[in-house]
């Protein structure tokens, strides 16, 4: 048996005599790798930065939100199907008899023609009879249906959660409230006219997360590193909260002069320190009005308007009922004069009292709620060239979109600027005609360590890649706060593309490697033919070829190592830095430690790339070199 | 000349008796040719050697090294079948120098195949220094052709990116030798074939002559008993090929190795003690006219 130095120094000859093959096939196959590779290092590098920024961001807290997920349904549920329609018009004949019910207990005059009917029906001649009729999801039978019919969703309530994620490795549950439902309007300087129905677009400064209401309370252990230092919230004057940095420019621009985003990235980080400083402490009002309020405040202004309209015409009846807009912001719709019969009222009364039980609706309530800020939460930065637009991307906060109110700190206050029973108020429930009710209740889990938040995002996330588990999954999660995972997301989005593309890559270096290896082997077969007439053993081809294809396949690696080194090198040298100030921002890290990189040698993907180099060498060596070993040597030396 | 000699002693497995039987036989045969000069030149004593036909008949061993019975091989081209050999017998000693010569496609090269053990015969044995091979498995048959046997090819067949001590030292690593004293021997062995200043240089920086010099050192390296040549003058001009016929018996005669050689040239044929002519695949009988 051939010994290692002497199976590389033969095989060595092989590497000197077909040169400018050898040279084009590793070319070719070491910038295919090459390029691979330099993405696997990227991807890698700039995944471990995020991971490390969002651990000193939150103290190795990796937070995954889970949103309710409704993409599978009953899809038994056939709206022709005759008897679920006769099933509903039951329903509807039970409801018509509450209806008349109530109205003769109530003394309401009633017609049964203004219901609404449990089946719509499709005149056209072309349809199918058996298609023509279909339940009427929206109408009040089909809701009282769907009540006592629940269908089988799986639960998503807290509990539901919490067995999800806890044997996945969550330690830590947190219940997020969104109070976006509340429809809370900023009242501009304090001041409110509603004497003009809004028309056209809010002001600019209305058109920011806080102008439009989009208010989420979360605990404080979630925000800390975005809570300005040195706040005692209990002697706060409003509910603490925290805006992003471009929502504090707009609102707070002109009252504290300050100063734009500049583009510099090292700039941003002063100045977004600065923008904290001088917002914290700055207060702000916004205002409640519910459903029933801002339908009196509507009905105010058609009854104003009508009165202007008719100054000086005697025949003119003015309403019985005059109503005036609040003089206060976020007042009252107030009642100035009641001349309305004893018979009206009771008449009018009745009709409420009648919609009322068949379609409850809260009491007029408007309320002014003062929010303080107590902190900064990064806003992206406008994107001003395409590497910063995709740093940007990676580098992103994901506080579903607004202001977050902390929840101790909110606590904390005196009940009298605490708005509890406000705050309080539940969601509409949403009643979705397949699903049945829905709620949006979002949840969040703290994870340890980064790879359990991967793991659990990569397994339940029917965002980016759907899949028919995805029918049955109770929860749909996603990173919460720091987009640490935004690479992975990209990665896990992108990786259909970047399989076909490695398999197209292997598939041409293949071809390339394959076609060089079966002209050496086929090549060689009078030096085989000689070799085996002067004692090798057929081990001995065999390792000498082996040792060759290794070899070729080591310069391989070696070319596409290098080359993704330097292509992951380059972009580290050329964008480390605005990248660490750009995640400094994102993350609210501002210390030294950790920096941003582009560099990681982690990814099994790198390594299943070099290593499938070296295994297609092999493969591609193994047919003609059995074929090769097999022949009868004189037949190769007979050949000239 | 001291380090030749050692060597020379050596290849006997020290028998002081035989070496000076084999030097004394020496002695009426023309030494190895000039020392490597990147000619071929054939020193001024061959030119007046007997003519090669009256040298006296070289006496037997009478130890067999060969025995050849029955041997046929036939090969099968498409349908059709080509007889290469008919049944050939025949035995040679060790220590002789046989030539094989008939007319081209008489089955000479196949006879050489299938006794350096490249090849299965188609019936018939062949026992070479006690050994049948056709008894043998491939492994056994590689590790026989790497150490009893020496192959010199018409085209030399050297390693063109190897040097030429180390194109020498080749059947060496197929038998594992250890480096130090495998890398001796060959630079011993490229001396005696005259091409000491060489050693360094690749075969496409030397002429035909000095490439089968070389490609001859190599079938010696794992001191065969017998070696095989397939028309080693073939590929050369007549004086370079006299050059090599020098070299074979050289060898033979210092170191008793048994030499087969096919030649189409009937004064390189003469050469040897004994000529073996082939027909069709058989033996022509001795006496018979060639
Ligand atoms: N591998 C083979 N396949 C088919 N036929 C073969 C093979 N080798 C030899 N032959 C045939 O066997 C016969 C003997 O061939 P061989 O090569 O032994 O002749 P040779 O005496 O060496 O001839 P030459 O002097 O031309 O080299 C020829 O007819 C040849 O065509
Ligand atoms: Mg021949």
């Amino acid at each position: 048996m051939i010994g290692l130095r002497d199976t590389i120094t033969l095989a060595h000859t092989k590497i000197r005599s077909k040169r400018l093959r050898l040279l084009m096939t590793t070319i070719v196959s070491g910038l295919v790798f090459g390029v691979m590779a330099g993405a696997t290092v990227l991807v890698d590098g700039a995944s471990h930065s995020l991971a490390a920024f969002a651990r000193k961001n939150l103290d190795g807290r990796f937070l995954v939100q889970g949103s309710p997920n409704y993409f599978g349904g009953p899809s038994s549920l056939n709206p022709n199907d005759a008897a679920l329609i006769a099933e509903v018009q039951k329903y509807h004949v039970a409801y018509i008899a509450d209806r008349k019910a109530a109205a003769k207990r109530l003394g309401v005059e009633y017609d049964v023609r203004t219901e609404v009917l449990p089946y719509v029906e499709d005149t056209n001649p072309q349809v199918p009879p058996e298609y023509r009729k279909s339940v009427n999801f929206s109408s009040p039978a089909w809701l009282r249906y769907a009540k006592d019919h629940p269908v089988q969703a799986s639960a998503k309530d807290e509990a539901a959660f919490r067995a999800l994620v806890e044997p996945l490795g969550a330690r830590e549950v947190y219940v997020p409230r969104d109070l976006s439902h509340l429809r809370l309007g900023m009242l501009l300087g304090g001041r409110e006219d509603l004497t003009q129905a809004p028309s056209g677009d809010p002001p600019k400064a209305l058109q920011t997360a806080i102008g439009q209401g989009s208010f989420t309370i979360v605990d404080d252990t979630l925000l800390k590193p975005f809570l300005a230092r040195g706040q005692d919230s209990s002697a706060g004057s409003g509910v603490p909260v925290l805006i992003t940095a471009d929502d504090a420019l707009v609102t707070f621009k002109e009252a504290l002069g300050l100063s734009s985003r500049p583009k510099d990235p090292t700039a941003q980080v002063r100045w977004f320190q600065r923008l904290r400083d001088r917002v914290t402490g700055q207060t702000f009002v916004s205002c409640y009005r519910n459903e029933a309020e801002l339908a009196r405040v509507e009905q105010t202004r058609a009854q104003l308007a009508e009165v202007a309209a008719n100054r000086g015409n005697r025949d003119y009846v003015a309403p019985e009922l005059q109503l005036a807009l609040p003089t206060t912001p976020c007042g009252m719709v107030t009642v100035t004069k009641d001349t309305r019969s004893a018979e009206t009222k009771k008449a009018q009364d009745a009709v409420r009292a009648f919609e009322q039980e068949f379609n409850p609706q809260p009491e007029p309530r408007a309320e002014l709620v003062t929010f303080q800020v107590v902190g900064l939460l990064p806003s992206p930065a406008p994107s001003t060239s395409g590497v910063d637009a995709v740093i940007g991307g990676l580098v992103g906060t994901n506080y579903g979109f607004g202001a977050v109110i902390p929840k101790d700190s909110l606590a904390a206050l005196p009940e009298a600027l605490r708005h509890d029973s406000l705050f309080a108020l539940p969601a509409p429930e949403t009643v979705d005609p397949f699903m049945g009710p829905m709620t949006q209740q979002n949840f969040i889990a703290s994870f340890p360590r980064v790879e359990q938040a991967r793991a659990a995002v990569a397994d339940n996330s029917c965002m980016m890649n759907w899949t028919p588990r995805c029918d049955t999954m109770p929860f749909s999660l996603q990173t919460y706060g720091t987009n640490y995972l935004a690479v992975d997301d990209i990665v896990r989005a992108a990786r259909p593309v970047i399989i076909a593309l490695l398999a197209i890559a292997f598939a041409i270096a293949t071809i390339i490697i394959w076609a060089m290896m079966g002209r050496v082997i086929a090549d060689s077969r009078r030096e085989t033919a000689v070799f085996r007439a002067i004692g090798a053993k057929r081990s001995d081809i065999v390792s000498v070829y082996l040792t060759y294809s290794l070899w070729v396949a080591l310069r391989i690696v070696v070319f596409a190592a290098a080359l993704g080194l330097l292509i992951a090198g380059t972009i580290h040298v050329l964008y480390a830095e605005r990248a660490t100030h750009m995640a400094q921002l994102a993350y609210a890290v501002f210390t030294p430690d950790p920096t941003f990189g582009f560099i990681g040698f982690r990814s099994p993907v790198l390594w299943l790339i070099l290593g499938g180099i070296v295994a297609m060498s092999l493969v591609a060596i193994t047919p003609p070199l059995l074929r090769n070993i097999r022949r009868n040597p004189i037949r190769d030396m007979r050949d000239e | 000349m001291d380090e030749r000699a050692r060597d020379f002693l050596a290849s006997f497995g020290g028998d002081l008796e035989a070496a000076v039987a084999a030097l004394r036989q020496a002695a009426t045969a023309p030494p190895a040719t000039g020392e490597g000069d990147g000619h071929d030149r054939v020193s001024p004593r061959h030119t007046d050697r007997l003519p090669a036909r009256s040298r006296p008949a070289r006496p037997r061993s009478g130890r067999t090294l060969i025995e050849v019975t029955d041997l046929a091989k036939t090969y099968r081209v498409g349908g059709q079948q080509i007889r290469a050999l008919a049944g050939v017998s025949l035995t040679i000693d060790e220590g002789e120098f046989v030539a094989l010569t008939g007319a081209s496609g008489s089955g000479k090269s196949t006879l050489l195949q299938l006794m350096g053990g490249l090849d299965k015969p188609s019936a018939g044995r062949i026992v070479i220094d006690g050994a049948d091979l056709g008894r043998m498995r491939d492994g056994q048959l590689s590790t026989f052709r790497n150490t009893t046997i020496g192959f010199v090819f018409q085209f030399f067949y050297l390693q063109p990116f190897l040097q030429l001590v180390t194109n020498t030292e080749v059947p060496g690593m197929f038998a594992h030798a250890k480096r130090g004293p495998r890398r001796q021997r060959a630079l011993e062995l490229v001396d005696r074939v005259g091409l000491a200043d060489r050693g360094r240089h690749l075969p496409r920086e030397m002429s035909g002559g000095q490439m089968q010099r070389a490609a001859i050192a190599r079938a010696l390296l794992n001191q065969p008993k017998l070696l095989l040549a397939d028309e080693p003058t073939g590929n050369l001009d007549s004086v370079t090929g006299a050059s090599i016929m020098d070299l074979f018996e050289q060898i033979r005669d210092e170191s008793g190795t048994t030499v087969v050689m096919v030649t189409h040239d009937e004064d390189m044929a003469a050469r040897a003690d004994r000529v073996i002519r082939l027909r069709d695949g058989l033996v022509v009988p001795e006496g018979v006219g060639a």
